[in-house]
């Protein structure tokens, strides 16, 4: 793995892990990825590219602007529906 | 007590968590699955969460209540996985010393933990449609007063 590059596990939930087809997934990334445009890389271009989003690294939430670090654990998270 | 499970939820076990001879009132909410949405008919519900965030999610909304009721005691759980009409979503389970905190604390909990707990249900109509179903559009974990 070239310096440049990142390995970071994404977890899914709801309509956005129906659409992936899996609970979570590796991928390799670019360094200096934040966790809002692997959101856009991953989802932009399909039907759920305006949905709103929340963002958990490792398990706390974050700013849509952090960077992700090799590693990680990204979770995108979709408006809740508990209770 | 705070629980996330894919088992049926038992609410006694929670009530039996909260109860205290320094407190005089005891309420448990149960959620359960209704037959339907807006007057159409819903066969089931399947719920998801993620565990690793809901929990810390119940025990800051539970530091937050502590702020205005600091003797209240409390037991939240939300189940997982498919539930038929009926069955019991989500137990909160609370204690105060008296009534009036009693009836506010469980109102605050399970007003806040619609707002924020990342858990996300899925409705199956009887006709065989569903979809992914929030709260509110822009209901997303960790808005709110925290």
């Amino acid at each position: 793995m070239a310096n440049d590059r990142i390995r970071v596990t994404l977890k899914t939930f709801a309509q956005l892990r129906e659409l992936r087809g899996v609970d979570s997934e590796e991928l390799e990334l670019p360094s200096q990825t934040s966790v809002a445009q692997l959101f856009d890389q991953i989802f932009g271009a399909g039907p759920l590219a305006k949905l709103p989003v929340a963002f958990a690294l490792n398990h706390a939430l974050v700013p849509p602007n952090t960077e992700l670090r090799d590693g990680d654990t990204l979770a995108l998270l979709p408006p809740v529906g508990g209770g | 007590m705070f629980e996330i499970s894919p088992s049926t939820l038992d609410p006694k076990r929670y009530r039996d968590a909260v109860e205290h001879h320094s407190c005089g009132a005891l309420m448990v909410f149960e959620g359960t699955v209704r037959d339907n949405f807006g007057g159409r008919p819903v066969r089931a519900l399947v719920y998801q969460a993620y565990p690793e965030l809901a929990l810390p999610v119940m025990e800051q909304i539970t530091a937050e209540l502590h702020r205005t009721h600091p003797k209240a005691r409390v037991a939240i759980a939300h189940r997982t996985g498919s539930l038929s009409l009926g069955e019991v979503s989500m137990v909160i389970a609370v204690a105060t010393p008296h009534r009036a905190g009693c009836y506010e604390a469980s109102r605050f909990l399970i007003e806040a933990l619609k707002e924020r707990l990342p858990v996300w249900k899925k409705e199956i109509f009887a006709d065989g449609d569903a979809h992914w179903k929030a709260n509110d559009p822009d209901a997303l974990p960790g808005a709110g007063s925290a």
